[in-house]
């Protein structure tokens, strides 16, 4: 583990480009784009975190299986987001969301 | 201590159990070895209490209407059986009694990584096993042990304490998994690379991965069933819009892979007993080592079959249903290794090995039922009947209760330095057996006739199905306690027990029996894989220890 | 010395300090999948009620979550910077850095409070309790639910971190960190980046998406 430790600059080169992609985010925010909107946010904040990780946490010069356990955990926290939510949008027999009681019931007088 | 320090200077140093009396140095203890003994004497009091409730379920089952007790009550006792029997013995049971006990010597280390945080794991699980206890006393709750929305939030019973119980023995699973991981990473001796840890080794690696990465979504889950429960911060009420399937999907995200956390150090036993008693190198080291991992990925992966009637979409229960058949591969890649295993092997008929064949039988069974509610179709006429009840009973109470008698026996000279009666042993095992079969196969066909689970009367027709069930539990129940008594028995009238009275070649007989508090006299450095069968024993210890000084 | 004590059951500092990495990356894998498991939750909701979500969203103040987010980042670095001036040397920074890290955090747990009082005013309360007459829809309901919920859990992660980074403030001001030994003080900052992290994905969550 006799890598170079990264200098007081390095902290601050990937400080600016946080604070840059943060006000990028804001930024875009207010773009008339719809849905791709989410895809733009979602990628900016896993830039983001990436560069938090790897620098600030130092996960770059980390051990192989330090590197490891978070990458497991982040693959599961994906598949746990995408194939749950992949239920509601490929609903077809039963309704995609709870309905209100109105609307799924006659109400009596 | 200082009094005692001149006199042992000559002799061998003490072993664990005599290193330091009175209550303090058990309390306080940090060496693994001890706190595996208290965890063991607090979980097998509480497979007690879960059996316990269990022959109550069954006798009130004798009949179709009431026989011991009312419908709450019923309702009640099944919560409760499942939840002790769950979060309280099969969970911690075999990675916190034998995991603990026997990594660290497995490894060549002294202790675990963290050996505070061990103790802190055993205390945790004393807390949350006293706050679930507390929600007993208080009543109870009646949910089943599933705790499915909106049922549990709505009703009257005490459902806060008991989540909040369990959420707190979560903690003591992360706890120990965390220490398991850095264990195996950082504590393997000198020459114990990767594809020389014993198997038992892997399973409890692959077991700490889940139970690091699982966990945390439990207990977030009952966090949430709490502060509705409590608070009306309802976020899968339907009132409000919320989605119980979306409960669902994350309680079985946890509790899927539950089921491997229970089974996966079973198989592990099994990985050492067979090799053991078979006098032989496993069929595939290799095999069995990654399916281990394979399970516990592709565990992670298949929590939708619970869902299939639920309400979950189409396409989720295609991909679950696909994926959940896949763990029946990684898990028949083992039977197969296991049984090749036997084959031309110079078999010594223990008890531990005759409890491998009542898992065997009990894991093929269960698991080939597995594939068949995997099948959406199958499941629609199965789900939430004694079918399912009798499927999940077989392979993971099954896997679990007989691998952890397995090890009980087969490491209980390693940790108490004395022999068990093998006749009682062998006798009990059977016992375990017959009763566990007859208690559960009724099931199975009492489901395929539309026996719903969870109910507290049947109509007559169902009844003699029922009686066996009842006999079969009975019988479980008296055989478990001949088991453990002849291990009591054992404890003060056993004849004392050599260091490696099985002639395994595993590193843990490496060390005396009892062990010292250190496990080993000199550090190993070891020039052998732990099934070296080919080998010795003399040669294999010689391979094991530093030759400049076993020279000697 | 210092602190800095080789456990019997390890051979070398490096494994030592090994076992401490790794046992703290484990830690925070399973702090990964718990909010993974709420993120799951938000993604499926926000399938079910797209539109809801969308104009609740846009419901939020998206000032006070922007500058939130530049706090963040901004202790983010500071307290990244703890272990920088431990490597180099200069360990009477810590302390100060820290020090800095925790204000920033405070002012966090502020903002974050008056933009809560700001939606109890509204009648903006988590389940049952919603009053709010303008957004009356199932999906308004549940985002502002999961809103309280995940914001709330990290808002404790947040004071969790603060009490932790003032026990290592209180440490370093008796120098206890060495360019060789400092493997406890980095496993705090850790936990404060993780913290970090969470946010960087709730600000999108609850602040920026409204497309
Ligand atoms: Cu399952």
């Amino acid at each position: 583990m006799e890598t170079r430790h990264p200098s007081f600059w390095h902290y601050g080169i990937v400080y600016v480009a946080l604070m840059g992609l943060a006000v990028l985010s804001f930024g875009l925010s207010f773009l008339p784009i719809g849905g791709w909107q989410d895809a733009i946010a979602i990628l900016i904040g896993a830039l983001k975190a990436l560069l938090v990780a790897a620098y600030f946490m130092h996960l770059v010069e980390q051990r192989f299986a330090n590197r490891l356990v978070p990458s497991v955990a982040v693959a599961l926290a994906v598949i746990l987001v995408v194939i749950t939510t992949l239920d509601p949008i490929t609903r077809k027999t039963f309704p995609r969301a709870p309905m209100p009681l109105e609307a799924s019931a006659p109400v009596g007088p | 201590m200082s009094a005692a320090a001149p006199a042992a200077q000559n002799s061998p140093a003490p072993d664990y159990l005599h290193d330091g009396s009175g209550i303090a140095s058990w309390l306080l203890t940090r060496d693994h070895k001890r706190i595996a003994i208290m965890f063991y004497v607090l979980i097998v009091t509480f497979l007690f209490l879960g059996g316990i409730f269990a022959l109550v379920l069954r006798t009130e089952l004798l009949t179709p209407e009431r026989t011991i007790i009312d419908a709450t009550t019923y309702n009640r006792m099944f919560t409760m059986h499942g939840v002790t029997m769950v979060w309280l013995f099969m969970i911690p049971a075999i990675p916190n009694i034998f995991g603990n006990f026997v990594l660290p010597p497995m490894l060549g280390a002294k202790d675990l990584a963290f050996p505070r945080l061990n103790l802190a794991s055993l205390y945790v699980y004393a807390i949350g096993a006293i706050v679930v206890l507390a929600g007993m006393v208080a009543g109870g709750a009646d949910t089943g042990w599933t705790f499915y929305v909106p049922y549990s939030a709505e009703t009257k019973t005490a459902v806060a304490p008991v989540v909040a119980g369990i959420f707190i023995l979560g903690f003591s699973s992360i706890f120990t998994a965390i220490n398991f991981i850095a264990t195996v990473h950082t504590l393997r001796a000198e020459g114990i690379s990767w594809m020389r840890m014993p198997l038992f080794a892997w399973g409890i690696y692959a077991t700490s991965i889940i139970m690091l990465l699982a966990t945390p979504v439990l207990a977030l889950v009952l966090v949430l069933v709490a502060i509705d429960h409590l608070f009306g911060f309802g976020v899968f009420n339907p009132a409000i819009g919320g989605d119980p399937v979306l409960f669902q999907h994350l309680f079985w995200f946890y509790s899927h892979p539950a089921v491997y956390i229970m089974v996966l150090p079973a198989m592990g036993v099994i990985s050492e007993v067979v090799p053991t008693f078979a006098h032989r190198r496993p069929a595939s080291y290799t095999a069995i080592a990654i399916s281990s991992l394979g399970i516990a990925f592709v565990g992670f992966l298949s929590w939708g079959h619970h869902l299939f009637v639920a309400g979950m979409s189409e396409l989720d229960a295609g991909i679950f249903g696909g994926l959940s058949m896949f763990v029946a591969i990684f898990s028949a890649i083992k039977v197969f290794a296991w049984t090749g295993t036997l084959y031309k092997g110079s078999i010594a008929f223990r008890t531990p090995l005759l409890y491998f064949f009542g898992f065997l039988f009990l894991f093929i069974f269960g698991g080939m039922t597995g594939v068949a509610v995997a099948t959406q179709g199958l499941d629609v006429h199965w789900h939430d009947t004694y079918f399912i009840v009798a499927h999940f009973h077989f392979i993971m109470v099954g896997g679990t209760i007989t691998a952890f008698l397995a090890a009980a026996h087969y490491w209980f000279p390693k940790m108490f330095g004395r022999m068990y009666s093998e006749r009682v042993g062998l006798l009990a095992s059977a016992a375990v057996f017959i009763g566990f079969f007859f208690t559960f196969f009724p099931q199975f066909l009492l489901g395929n006739l539309g026996m719903p689970r969870r109910y507290y009367a049947y109509p007559a027709h169902f009844q003699f199905l029922n009686v066996l069930s009842t006999g079969g539990a009975w019988l479980l129940g008296s055989a478990m306690l001949l088991a453990l008594g002849n291990l009591v028995v054992a404890l003060k009238y056993g004849k004392p027990a050599t260091a490696n009275p099985w002639h395994s070649r595993s590193y843990e007989w490496l060390s005396a029996s009892p062990p010292i508090t250190h496990n080993f006299e000199e550090t190993p450095v070891i020039r052998r894989d732990p099934y070296c069968y080919v080998l010795s024993e003399h040669e294999s210890r010689e391979r094991s220890f530093p030759p400049s000084e076993t020279a000697a | 010395m210092n602190g800095h004590r080789l456990a019997e059951q390890f051979s070398t500092f490096a494994k030592q300090d090994h076992a401490a990495r790794l046992g703290m990356w484990g830690f925070l894998g399973s702090e990964v999948t718990l909010f993974g498991g709420l993120f799951a939750l938000y993604a499926a909701y926000r399938a079910m009620y797209g539109h809801e979500f969308v104009a609740a969203v846009g419901h939020n103040n998206l000032a006070i979550g922007t500058i939130n987010t530049l706090i963040l980042l901004t202790s983010s670095f500071t307290v990244a910077l703890t272990v920088w001036a431990a490597r180099a040397a200069r360990s009477k920074l810590i302390a100060p850095l820290l020090g800095l890290t925790i204000l920033l955090g405070c002012v966090f747990l502020l903002l974050k409070g008056i933009e809560w009082s700001q939606h109890f005013h509204q009648g903006i309360l988590p389940g049952l309790h919603y009053r709010n007459r303008e957004m009356q829809e199932f999906g308004a309901k549940v985002f502002f639910t999961l809103y309280f919920i995940m914001t709330g859990l990290h808002a404790i992660h947040v004071v969790i971190g603060i009490a932790v980074l003032g026990w290592f403030a209180v440490q370093a001001g008796r120098r206890l960190y060495t360019p060789e030994h400092h493997v406890t003080l980095e496993m705090a900052t850790l936990y404060w980046h993780l913290v970090d992290i969470v946010w960087i994905f709730l600000w999108p969550a609850f602040y920026l998406m409204r497309g």
